[in-house]
């Protein structure tokens, strides 16, 4: 009796036999057995890093690691090793005068206090950078998404982005440097935007959107609301869906693609919850469906 | 025969996420989970010259448990699910789903609890679709010893779940 009933639980979960295709009387050898073996086939378990992330990580700790140990050096060698080490103080140097470059991970933002104080917060998969010759030590390249709290200081605070300059003394604001999304929101303070000819000056609670580079007319935003996704808080407005599901992308570390298309705009905001939760606030709306495949979503407009 | 690096990579391609799943089950902490995985995976190659190819999968498994003994008894393991499909359109009776909920949610909560060793094997039958053969050669434990502990964690999973559909 139990060996014949191990043998139909092999045969179910391994997928040889479907439910379907029990008798009655299988059906009464298994009992309660059944639903518990169909619904555990249902789940899956939490995200992880994407295989390649994890590849380079090991990879990093393989090179960290020091080589094996030579048994004997012959003199050829010992000019070879004087060469690599010339070559490694020179790399050394260039890597001492490099320009300093913060990166926040694809699914977690990054805190960084800047060498003059202030302070950045890096949304997932971000970078922050400074430039080769820069004129002042307060001068960054910003790729992404961050919300800066910079120190008062003689020199101006400059951060570029590729649609626009943001320049500010002492103050607190939230700068987007994504295509689709691209914008400035001072949350404190005092911001000055410049975009080739155009400047826009954002005070407290004023936010504006940059599209290919031009400017909008400076809007009223709720200052508390200014960077709210360090926070766990998604917030759209009027977005397309390839925005949002971008943005969910470097939060989930998951890659979203999107079958047919839809004209419809997402607007309002959630917390950041479980993938399937917030797929439905995305999708129910906007009448798409969705499938998650381990790291794969594939959104239909069925 | 040694592994060479560009086995290497393809050993990792093949295991990587069967290990950090099975040490999910183990230790229930995600993060954790990640670390110890790549730990596993840098001692393997360590040992790269010493590693047969037809030994790999085990060798992996054999460290991977190692590793995650020191982590076992400190917290009892929490483990979390998510459902592989997004939720069907409401064909069911909204009773019927309703039940089916519930019935998830008791499922969740007793796999959690099922005792070290059931729980790998379960899971890594059930979410990740092993065969009896493969879990047997990877935990280096028999087919019979696969098909005692399914059959354990299914009498404590039944005996856990009081909602019924």
């Amino acid at each position: 009796m139990a060996a014949e009933k191990n043998t139909l639980i092999k045969a179910l979960a391994e997928g040889s036999k479907k439910p379907a295709d029990l008798s009655e009387e299988e059906r009464n050898l298994l009992g309660d057995d059944l639903a518990v073996l169909e619904r555990s086939g249902t789940l899956q378990g939490p995200e992880g890093l994407r295989r390649e992330d994890a590849w380079h990580a090991l990879q990093n700790k393989i090179t960290a690691q020091p080589e094996a140990k030579q048994a004997f050096i012959s003199s050829p060698a010992r000019a070879m090793i004087a060469a690599l080490l010339i070559l490694g103080f020179g790399l050394g140097l260039f890597y001492f005068l490099r320009p300093v470059s913060y990166r926040s991970p694809l699914g977690e933002s990054r805190d960084i206090t800047l060498p003059d104080g202030s302070l950045a917060v890096l949304s997932p998969g971000s970078v922050l950078s400074s430039p080769w010759f820069a004129s002042s030590k307060r001068q960054y390249y910003l790729q992404g998404e961050a919300w800066f709290s910079v120190k008062k200081g003689d020199d101006d605070f400059v951060l570029s982005t590729g649609e626009f300059d943001v320049k500010v003394l002492g103050t607190r604001f939230n700068v987007n440097a994504r295509r689709g999304t691209a914008g400035v929101a001072c949350a404190e303070g005092k911001v000055a935007v410049y975009a080739g000819e155009q400047v826009e000056v954002l005070v407290e609670g004023e936010a504006l959107s940059s599209v290919a580079g031009i400017l909008s007319q400076p809007q009223r935003v709720s200052p508390g609301t200014v960077g709210s996704w360090r926070r766990g808080v998604f917030s759209f407005k009027n977005a397309t869906p390839e925005v949002v599901f971008r943005e969910l992308e470097l939060y989930y570390q998951v890659s979203i693609r999107m079958e047919g298309s839809t004209s419809q705009r997402f607007t309002g905001s959630f917390t950041r919850a479980p993938l399937a939760e917030v797929l439905d606030v995305v999708c129910l709306p906007l009448g798409l469906t969705y499938t998650i495949d381990e790291n794969q979503v594939l959104i239909s407009n069925q | 025969m040694a592994i060479d690096p560009e086995g290497f990579k393809k050993y990792f391609d093949l295991y990587y996420e069967a290990i950090r799943a099975f040490l999910y089950y183990r230790v229930g902490d995600m993060t954790l989970a990640e670390d110890l995985a790549q730990e596993a995976f840098l001692r393997c190659w360590e040992k790269r010259s010493q590693v047969k190819e037809e030994t790999v999968k085990a060798y992996l498994y054999t460290i991977a448990t190692n590793l995650s003994i020191n982590h076992l008894k400190r917290n009892a393991v929490r483990l979390r699910f998510l459902s592989k499909q997004s939720k069907p359109l409401h064909f069911e009776s909204g009773e019927y789903q309703l039940e089916l909920q519930e019935f998830d949610e008791q499922l969740k909560q007793a796999l959690s609890d099922l005792p070290d060793g059931q729980r790998e094997v379960f899971l890594m039958n059930r979410l990740e679709s092993l065969r009896y053969s493969d879990i047997a050669e990877r935990l280096n434990i028999s087919v019979k010893a696969v098909e005692k502990r399914m059959s354990k964690a299914l009498e404590f999973l039944r005996g856990r779940i009081k909602h019924k559909v």
